[in-house]
């Protein structure tokens, strides 16, 4: 962040203590309506959501006591959890350099001149503007087995017909390619940003030492882009873990549970179980999984810069 | 004449690599759109068929949109499921947009004891994954007998962390003189804010309004949890109601209503795309 133009009140030092306690009041009047609600949406609710997470609360029976970390006992050897937190891991190893390899790909193919250029980025951003059900009802439809238009294709070009979302080992598969054409706007926009502020120079002089397109890459766009690109690894990894609505609407979790994941569990022991105390232990412990792959990731990311 | 003779062998493949690299980008590019397109194929498609559209309607009708227009007694209204995502998106960025640019201002420029602190926290916050506190939100809204109104469905979108941080930063690039020239104008912190900074920050304004209109628009699992009445719910919500209740018999009303819920945003998008993709582009660098 740049260094922020502090309060006008110190230019004067003379008024500065009378000024700077009205500065502060107003201060407070303009900072008042988001202090609020900030408290009643995310200060409250993350203290009172790992109370809850420490109960044994069921929200249709209106019971609940403190049961100390009983919850969180239960879902070390939860077999549910265990599948559902593999499923999701699965997807996360998979979704991640899938998204950010083609974003790059696609990043470095729209930083070149191009005819149509504004068209054809529009085109790799407009399906990240589209709401998960809309994502949904689109691809259950392009991989309906029966005629659907992805096996018309296929089978346009003599490749076997398939049924996508119903073959366990295949499903997970179409859950990430959908993923990947649903979200690959955002690596795509931030890393085209990041490459048009390498300097063509850089480019120009490599070129005439006779470096080739690989050594082009590894040695200006690598380096110069590596910092963009630790943080758009970083938050595609937070958003991964976070991953439903294309897996609860496409798949149901399905098929034989097999891209059931933590969310879609966390909602389902919830909000249909009722099961409160367990569904807010699901929450936090998948809140910790993901802060700590964001600490390895960015204590990686420091060792390698240094 | 003389360029040409200059280099006469960097240049014609420089404009054949372009051209290649323009039809291999306007090829991709088709085929990314193409699921949008079968879906709109399919909306004007009279077939009754569960499965694909075909890549053109065999008896292209307009039955399926008339279908849409006249609910007859159909549980899902998509129109009212039109009108409830409109209240509620433009609700919460009108409120987002106070709300946030108001405290965005108060760190810039009107410290108050321990604003560091909350800044600070703000951007610790960000990494707080929001789903660990949809149980303890959904009891505090029941507590409140918010659950089922616009009011639930429009104040969690309200805050945006990343808004005040964007929106700081704008404030804190302009110059001080601007805002201190009012001040000896005698104009108050209020003035300031209203007549001088907002109108300022105006591109900060559009893209943060644009990133809170879709979220609130698109958002699926909050209103699933905090609605309970066909009545309250959202496009999404509706959508994915529909398919389960009509989608086997009148597969082209869905994919109708699956239009009318993508359209609005995809107009922003080519209405305000510059703000979009420079949203887009700064939630990547924030922090």
């Amino acid at each position: 962040m740049t260094a922020t133009v502090e309060t006008p009140a110190e230019t004067t030092p003379a008024a500065a203590p009378k000024r700077r306690k009205r500065l502060t009041r107003v201060g407070i009047l303009f900072a008042a309506p988001f202090l609020a609600l900030l408290l009643f949406l995310w200060v409250v609710p993350v203290v009172n959501g790992f109370y809850t997470s420490l109960t044994d609360t069921n929200m249709a029976e209106g019971t609940g006591g403190f049961v100390g970390l009983d919850n969180y006992a239960s879902l070390v050897t939860d077999p549910d959890f265990h599948a559902a937190l593999g499923n999701t891991a699965l997807f996360v190893v998979l979704n991640v350099p899938v998204l950010v390899a083609v974003g790059l790909l696609l990043a470095m193919l729209l930083n070149q001149r191009l005819g149509g250029r504004g068209a054809i980025r529009a085109a790799f951003i407009s399906p990240y503007l589209l709401t998960g059900a809309a994502v949904a009802i689109i691809w259950q439809t392009a991989l309906n087995p029966l005629g659907g238009n992805v096996n018309q294709i296929l089978g346009a070009i003599g490749m076997p017909e398939q049924a996508w979302l119903s073959t366990p080992g295949e499903a997970m598969g179409a859950v990430v390619l959908i993923t990947l054409w649903w979200r690959v706007g955002f690596p795509l926009l931030v890393l085209l940003a990041a490459l048009q502020d390498i300097p063509a120079q850089l480019y120009e002089a490599a070129k005439i030492d006779g470096a080739n397109l690989w050594q082009r890459f590894r040695h200006i766009t690598l380096p110069a882009i590596a910092p963009v690109l630790m943080l758009v690894i970083l938050l595609r990894l937070i958003d991964s873990f976070k991953v439903f609505e294309q897996v609860y609407l496409v798949t149901q979790g399905g098929p034989a549970g097999s891209t059931r994941v933590v969310l879609q569990m966390l909602y389902e022991s919830g909000f249909r179980d009722f099961q409160t105390g367990y569904a807010a232990a699901i929450g936090w412990t998948l809140a910790l999984v993901i802060l700590v792959v964001t600490a390895v990731q960015l204590a990686l990311t420091r060792r390698r810069a240094s | 004449m003389t360029a040409a003779a200059l280099r006469p062998r960097s240049k014609s493949p420089d404009r054949r690599a372009r051209r290649i690299g323009t039809i291999i980008a306007a090829v991709l590019a088709l085929a990314w759109t193409l699921p949008i397109l079968w879906v709109l194929v399919g909306s004007f498609n009279a077939e009754r068929i569960t499965s694909g559209s075909g890549f053109l309607p065999s008896d292209p009708t307009g039955e399926n949109w008339t279908k849409l227009v006249q609910p007859d007694g159909r549980a899902v209204n998509v129109f009212v499921a039109f009108f409830n995502s409109t209240v509620v998106a433009v609700a919460a960025t009108v409120l987002a947009l106070v709300v946030c640019s108001m405290m965005a201002y108060a760190l810039a420029r009107l410290p108050f004891r321990g604003s560091a602190v909350v800044l600070a926290a703000i951007v610790l916050m960000m990494l707080v994954p929001t789903e660990v506190i949809l149980v303890p939100l959904f009891q505090q809204f029941a507590a409140l007998g918010l659950l089922n109104t616009y009011g639930a469905l429009i104040i969690p979108h309200v805050v945006s962390l990343f808004g005040v941080v964007l929106l700081r930063q704008f404030i804190a690039n302009l110059p001080v003189e601007l805002t201190e020239a009012a001040k000896i104008d005698g104009a108050n912190a209020w003035q300031n804010y209203r007549y001088i900074v907002l109108p300022l920050i105006r591109p900060g304004l559009a893209t943060l309004g644009i990133l809170v209109f879709l979220a609130a628009w698109n958002d699926f699992l909050w209103p699933l949890i905090a609605t309970s009445t066909p009545s309250m719910q959202t496009l999404p919500l509706a959508l994915i109601t529909f398919r389960s209740a009509y989608g086997d018999s009148e597969y082209g009303v869905v994919m109708a209503s699956t239009i009318l819920a993508i359209t609005p945003p995809l107009l922003i998008f080519l209405l305000a795309q510059r703000f979009i993709v420079q949203g887009i582009s700064n939630t990547g660098l924030k922090g």
